[in-house]
């Protein structure tokens, strides 16, 4: 793996990017957007040619698209040496079968691709050039006039039109919205409405995020209308709290919006962070030293009660950084005869300053220590976007 | 918690309140008197604990109620007097009383029952687009009001099955769903209950097809399945060891330890275990998931959680410097069903 990742480091260095940069100001948008995927396939090592274009002072969409390639590419080839390649397909069908094309699809992807309540035979003309995951899927659905689900078992393509939402490729990644929701409510006295915006990234399957559940992956740096006013509000007095029902390989976040007439731009940044090296913490149930510190984190064991109902502890957390409880992976209570019992969590404050959860465990059980496995390295990977043209409902 | 000196009882001798299978009877009330004189006569016809906070001004009210329910008579207490109700979202129905408080009445549309009542509480409409579909449906929010001796509230173990039967809207529009429809998958959902959800009341947004809110709905019918219970009330004195025998067995303390302290004070953790007359049914059908205590605020309400499984559950007591001495329990028992009909007619509500 690391092998051909090198090789194909080494080879991308030497190609030459010239034919490129000159299909970078063709006539035909689709011809411009493969070269500026073909060039970011290039790697780092075609940077300083790009600056040398841009200084050359080319036309206004030119000089967007190389200033693009020269953010993103390092970036990319962080991504890659990381979290392995983007995987990535070309497949060119004209009039075949449906099953045909998911086989292939799903082969090339290294994904198990289904259909459900869809004619396996459907004639499929579908063309795709270094594709990335999301773009091959999108791709398929949209030309099929269908729609797919990414779960743990596979992907599965079911009836339902994809519907105009704003989407940004990025590598493994693709940013979206999972829903956008205008509610016009009436009570005695208030006839008010609200919308709510919930921008969402995606991954790939391969990859295994830390965090992020609780609100902190996009830094929203505005969210406009078509005047340019920022139209973010607070969530209404009768808005009754907020429900998310989650969904695998993605992460998402809510953002209330005034109800404006005309599209809507959301532009920020999403960081999802990936834990690169997981330790193991332990505190003593007893004694003077019930603490446990990192550089960035202090460990305490706040309370510990055994009843028949339960064992119960109080894991308390003082952080420098936000995001803390979601960095702890497990909880075990370590018995006097060295044995593992698994901890659930219970009540708890979580805020950005650290954290005070209670865990607890099976009935019975005397601790000796508590165990909990942490996320110390965080390798955080930011992916700025702008989604335009948001309609609201 | 208390509510003290602020209020004033409207009657001291009290009869029995009706038990929960018992309807209250029907009330007439056909008199011209002061506020208070008007809420001891119906606590004293009815058994309901009524309260009047001090800034209510005891106005003379002319009434002229004919075998009404008890909700009615005292919604038209309120409505007369003009000054004065018994709840305000979020919070509904009192849960073993009610407290009469200074504040506007605000009609809501109202169904009757001999015992409960239900109102509309909201109406919404949604419009929601998720990757593979672009949708549209309309929520209204009904919410039970239990009288002060039924409780009906999520922590009292009460469940309710909520159906819509008829419904119509200002074009005569049938816009109740089709057999088996439900509100479409949204990926985030808010406005998903009704602004009135706490206190005794059990609060539910319905589902319905998309019509114009501003003209509202012409007819609503449906019903309210309410699996419901008696309750007594069983006290432990906290110590290990101390014990108290209820209907439904003997429930032990196990434990009473302070577990953690923060800037709030002390969490204390209280283990107990019943000891059941019948170990096949789970906790959760013979008592309710909340207790009370005397603590260092007045008489402190507080949630649990029971356990599916097993007959023994934790009682947690925080921001308390001590331990409190004694902890009430409620027991379930008598689990039975009542089916309450609502009707609703001309369903709107005045823009804000």
């Amino acid at each position: 793996m690391m092998l051909a990742l090198v090789l194909s480091v080494l080879f991308q260095s030497q190609s030459d990017p010239g034919p490129l940069l000159e299909r970078l100001r063709s006539d035909s948008v689709v011809e411009r957007e493969e070269a500026g995927r073909s060039l970011e396939r290039l790697g780092p090592g075609i940077i300083d040619r790009l600056k040398k274009e841009l200084e050359a002072n080319p036309d206004l969409e030119t000089k967007f698209r190389l200033r693009q390639l020269i953010e993103r590419i390092p970036k990319i080839a962080e991504l890659a040496k990381v979290y392995g390649p983007t995987r990535r397909v070309t497949l060119s069908a004209h009039d075949r079968p449906l099953s045909e094309v998911t086989s292939e699809l799903g082969k090339a992807l290294e994904e198990s691709i289904g259909i459900e309540d869809l004619d396996p035979g459907q004639a499929v003309t579908l063309d795709l050039k270094e594709a990335t995951l999301w773009e091959a899927l999108d791709r398929l659905a949209k030309t099929t006039k269908t729609s797919y689900a990414y779960l743990p078992s596979g992907i599965r393509f079911k009836k339902g039109e994809m519907t105009d939402l704003p989407v940004l490729y990025f590598e493994q990644f693709r940013i979206s919205l999972a829903e956008v929701k205008y509610v016009d409510h009436r009570s005695p006295g208030v006839s008010e409405a609200a919308v709510l915006l919930a921008p969402e990234v995606a991954f790939q399957r391969n990859l295994k995020p830390t965090g992020g559940k609780w609100g902190n992956t996009f830094a929203i740096e505005s969210i406009q209308d078509a005047a340019g006013a920022d139209v973010r509000c607070k969530a209404p007095a009768w808005a009754s709290g907020i429900n998310f029902a989650r969904q695998p390989f993605s992460l998402q976040q809510h953002f209330f919006v005034r109800p404006v007439g005309g599209p809507v731009t959301i532009q920020g940044t999403a960081t999802v962070a990936f834990s690169q090296e997981n330790r193991e913490i332990a505190i003593a149930v007893k004694g003077e030293n019930r603490e446990a510190e990192t550089p960035e984190v202090k460990f305490s064991l706040g309370g510990y009660t055994e009843t028949p109902a339960a064992t119960t502890i109080t894991l308390k957390a003082d952080s420098l950084v936000p995001g803390s409880y979601e960095r702890v992976k497990s909880v075990w209570l370590l018995d006097h005869s060295g044995k593992r019992h698994r901890g659930s969590p219970g009540r708890g404050e979580i805020g950005p300053g650290g954290f005070t959860h209670e865990f607890s465990f099976p009935a019975g059980v005397t601790g000796k220590e508590v165990v909990f496995e942490w996320a110390a390295t965080l390798r955080p990977v930011e992916i700025p976007f702008r989604l335009t043209g948001i309609r609201i409902p | 918690m208390s509510i003290g000196a602020r209020l004033l009882l409207c009657a001291l001798a009290l009869g029995n309140p009706p038990a929960w299978s018992q309807e209250a009877p029907p009330v007439t009330l056909e008199k011209k008197a002061t506020l208070q004189d008007l809420a001891a006569e119906l606590q004293t016809r009815t058994g309901a604990r009524l309260q009047i906070d001090s800034s209510v001004e005891n106005k003379v009210l002319d009434l002229a109620l004919k075998k009404v329910s008890f909700f009615e008579a005292v919604d038209q207490i309120c409505r007369v007097h003009g000054a004065v109700r018994y709840f305000e979202p979020p919070t509904g129905g009192g849960f073993g009383e009610l407290t009469l408080r200074a504040g506007a009445w605000t009609e809501y549309p109202t169904s009757y029952d001999p015992s409960f009542k239900v109102i509309v509480s909201d109406l919404a409409r949604v419009k929601s687009q998720v990757a593979d579909a672009e949708r549209e449906w309309c929520r209204l929010y009904a919410v039970l009001f239990g009288p002060p001796w039924i409780p009906v509230d999520y922590a009292s173990g009460a469940r309710m099955k909520w159906s819509i039967s008829e419904a119509v809207d200002a074009d005569g529009r049938s816009v109740l769903e089709a057999k088996g429809e439900r509100e479409p998958e949204q990926r985030i959902d808010f406005a998903f209950q009704p602004t009135i959800s706490k206190g005794n009341v059990a609060a539910r947004a319905l589902f319905l097809r998309s019509f114009d809110i501003d003209r509202g709905l012409k007819l609503v019918r449906g019903t309210v399945e309410a699996t419901l219970a008696d309750t007594s009330e069983a006290t432990l004195i906290l110590e290990v060891g101390k014990a108290v025998d209820t209907p439904v067995g003997r429930i032990v303390v196990n434990a009473a330890k302070e577990h953690d302290r923060n800037a709030d004070g002390t969490i204390w953790r209280v283990g107990l275990t019943l000891e059941p007359k019948n170990d096949r049914i789970p906790l959760g059908k013979v008592l309710e998931g909340r207790f009370r205590y005397p603590g260092s605020l007045g008489t402190t309400w507080t949630s649990m959680e029971l356990p599916l499984q097993g007959h023994s559950f934790d009682a947690l007591i925080t921001r308390e410097a001590a331990l409190p001495k004694e902890l009430t329990l409620r027991v379930r028992q008598g689990e039975r069903k009542t089916v309450i009909p609502f009707e609703f007619r001309d369903v709107s509500f005045k823009k804000g």
